[in-house]
């Protein structure tokens, strides 16, 4: 478990440098009166990303190395599982939005990640999808006039 | 003396209008709904009211508007402590204690001691706004670009005491704040950067829409995987709500430094209502007997946060009224619609036209004796989503903060910024990042850089010259005596005793 953590550690810090000093490279892509302020900032977070890199290289657990079980693996996989499927399904709703419209494309979406996550129940999922959109038409369509994406349907 | 008293009578006279009464009734409620609403600012719902105001008179105009103001940066706080998604960017420093009281089931109360405590923030600021306006607002004159850069610096400085568990992990959280902020067009040379070619971004990163994926899809995520049907409590708003709110009392230092601090910085332009909360919270964080409770679920830290932003309310219309320099966004579009009615905004504002100035401020007063009932009221039953099923709240959530996003622009770029912003947010949360430095990073960051390129400007781009001009200028020592202060307080809590 420690090993674990060390290890989720050790790759983040490692990500973190990295992205800081491509930052720091793109910050030099433009005029100096533009960049000061970037480049100070990139340069700052670059040195902390390092200072946590070491940090984290002195934090290592003393005990014997040992390879990952599958189990460890597994399980690391299957705590991604609900993050994965929110993004994903985030990212399909609001990709329809433009293409089907928006009522459209919010019933699928309420309706479908209701029934991932464990609701079954037909009329549960309907009405509570209906309501929200009767609010959402009423206060932001109606009340403030704002034009919500149709797309081919509605 | 004599011009302030017969300036509030016929002010009061004017007040007394049933049909002014009702409008700073109808602001309160759509007030507190477009601040409940995530997504929707109190700059947006004031916005939006200021054409309305058009066939109205002055007075009954700017009453409206007033209570829209007043009641959407109180409202804000109700999202932010039931849903942990802030209803505008006032509201995000009143998430770090509102939510986790919510969490233990002690939402009611969390929302009781907001609701208290922005009335007492926002009664005191208009007292301010009644009788300090002149001279306060000569003192904010004397701040120059290098104090309002310095003043930004400070306000980042409290990064050092956010971060509890690993400071270089706050500190590079702050620094991705300042960061993102200044995606966009530079202040003064318009070049654009770290834009990826999104049209959208030249203007900057939207605060809102970064708020909302920040807190709303890591939330999400989290009840999902919790996979406890029901989050645990309570719609007892309402129950034994007037003990509660009276509990505000107790911390009566506490409410007194909170709203000082609400109103100076409201004063000072630029500055805002999230960093007031900020600023306060930091404050009494470190004056708080019990320190280790912020984050956890501190009243303390909802009181001062609440107090704060309320008390810019009355802040930032002394400069705006006296001067014609708005305190912030809001105050600014105040300001438009002052004009818009014949107004013109100045010292004389306050002789030519007393009685609808002060028929302006005393309608503040009732706003905020208003919306104590109406927000305890709406609040009862935004109450009871807490007690919604993890399945049907999450996709919900999801779906409002997807409507939140593409309400600031009308465009679903912003929508796909948020769920980006939302990755990250959850990212950050899975390492242990502190995510509460990358929204103060956020906030102050376009001022901080603006600042600055407008004092290198005054001395001609010389690093040296704006060193001697900030050691020479009494108000940037003591900002910058403040800011050593705040880094000072935070590296010694990390310190081996």
């Amino acid at each position: 478990m420690v090993k674990n953590s060390y290890k989720k550690e050790l790759g983040f810090s490692i990500l973190v440098t990295l992205i800081c000093a491509l930052l720091v490279i793109c910050s030099f892509s433009y005029a100096k009166e533009s960049s000061q302020f970037p480049r100070f900032l990139t340069a700052t977070m670059l040195a902390l990303s390092l200072i946590l890199l070491v940090q984290t290289l002195r934090s290592r657990p003393r005990q014997p190395e040992m390879g990952e079980t599958d189990q460890e693996r597994s399980s690391f996989w299957a705590s991604q599982k609900v993050p994965f499927l929110v993004f994903f399904i985030a990212a399909l709703y609001v990709a329809l939005i433009p293409v089907i419209g928006y009522f459209t494309s919010t019933i699928l979406f309420l309706v479908g990640t209701m029934t991932l996550f464990g609701r079954h129940r037909l009329f549960v999922m309907l009405g509570t999808s209906m309501i929200f959109l009767v609010v959402i038409y009423a206060l932001f369509v109606r009340f403030l006039g704002l034009h919500l994406p149709e797309g081919m349907l509605f | 003396m004599e011009v302030l008293f017969s300036g509030i009578i016929k002010g009061g006279l004017l007040l007394l209008d049933p049909m002014t009464l009702f409008l700073i009734m109808a602001g309160t409620v759509f007030g507190i709904v477009i601040g409940a609403l995530p997504g929707l600012t109190s700059t947006m719902g004031v916005a939006l009211l200021v054409p309305v105001t058009f066939g109205m008179s002055p007075a009954m105009g700017l009453a409206l508007l007033g209570a829209i103001y007043c009641s959407s940066t109180y409202a804000g706080a109700i999202s932010a402590i039931l849903l942990n998604i802030p209803g505008t960017p006032a509201n995000c420093c009143t998430m770090l204690d509102g939510y986790p009281m919510t969490q233990k089931g002690e939402s009611g109360r969390a929302i009781a001691l907001a609701t208290a405590a922005s009335a007492v923030g926002g009664f005191l600021s208009i007292f301010a706004l009644l009788f300090l306006a002149p001279p306060l607002a000569e003192f904010a004159l004397k701040f120059g670009a290098q104090e309002y850069f310095l003043l930004a610096i400070f306000g980042v400085s409290v990064i050092a005491s956010l971060s509890e568990r690993n400071m270089v992990k706050g500190l590079i959280s702050g620094c991705l704040g300042l960061f993102l902020s200044i995606v966009g067009m530079h202040p003064l040379t318009g070049d654009v950067r770290f834009t990826l070619g999104i049209a959208e971004l030249y203007d900057g990163l939207p605060l809102v829409v970064a708020l909302i994926g920040l807190y709303s899809i890591p939330e999400v995520i989290s009840i999902l995987e919790s996979k406890q049907e029901k989050v645990k409590q309570s719609w007892s708003v309402g129950r034994g709500v007037f003990t509660q709110m009276m509990e505000i009392f107790k911390h009566k230092i506490l409410l007194f430094r909170a709203t000082v601090i609400g109103i100076i910085v409201g004063i000072i332009p630029g500055a805002g209502c999230s960093i007031a909360s900020f600023v306060a919270y930091d404050d009494a964080k470190r004056f708080s007997k019990n320190p280790s409770m912020f984050g956890k679920g501190s009243p303390e830290g909802v009181i001062a946060s609440e107090t704060a932003n309320n008390a810019v309310v009355g802040g930032s219309l002394v400069p705006a009224l006296t001067l014609g320099v708005p305190g912030n966004a809001v105050s600014a579009v105040l300001l438009g619609g002052l004009m818009i009615h014949g107004l013109k905004p100045g010292p004389a504002l306050f002789i030519e036209n007393s009685a609808i100035v002060y028929c302006f401020i005393l309608s503040l007063f009732v706003s905020n004796l208003v919306f104590v009932p109406v927000g305890l009221f709406i609040a009862r039953y935004c109450a009871r989503l807490i007690e919604t099923p993890a399945s049907i709240l999450g996709p919900l959530v999801i779906g409002l903060a997807v409507m939140g996003s593409y309400a600031v622009n009308m465009s679903t770029v912003e929508v796909w910024i948020m769920l980006a912003i939302g990755m990250l947010g959850y990212l950050m949360k899975e390492f242990d990042v502190p995510r509460e430095p990358l929204v103060l990073g956020l906030v102050l960051g376009s001022m901080a850089e603006g600042e600055l390129a407008r004092a290198m400007s005054l001395v001609h781009g010389s690093v040296s010259g704006l060193i001697h001009s900030m050691l020479t200028s009494p108000i940037s020592l003591i900002v910058i005596g403040l800011t050593f202060l705040s880094l000072w307080q935070g590296i010694k809590k990390h310190l081996p005793s």
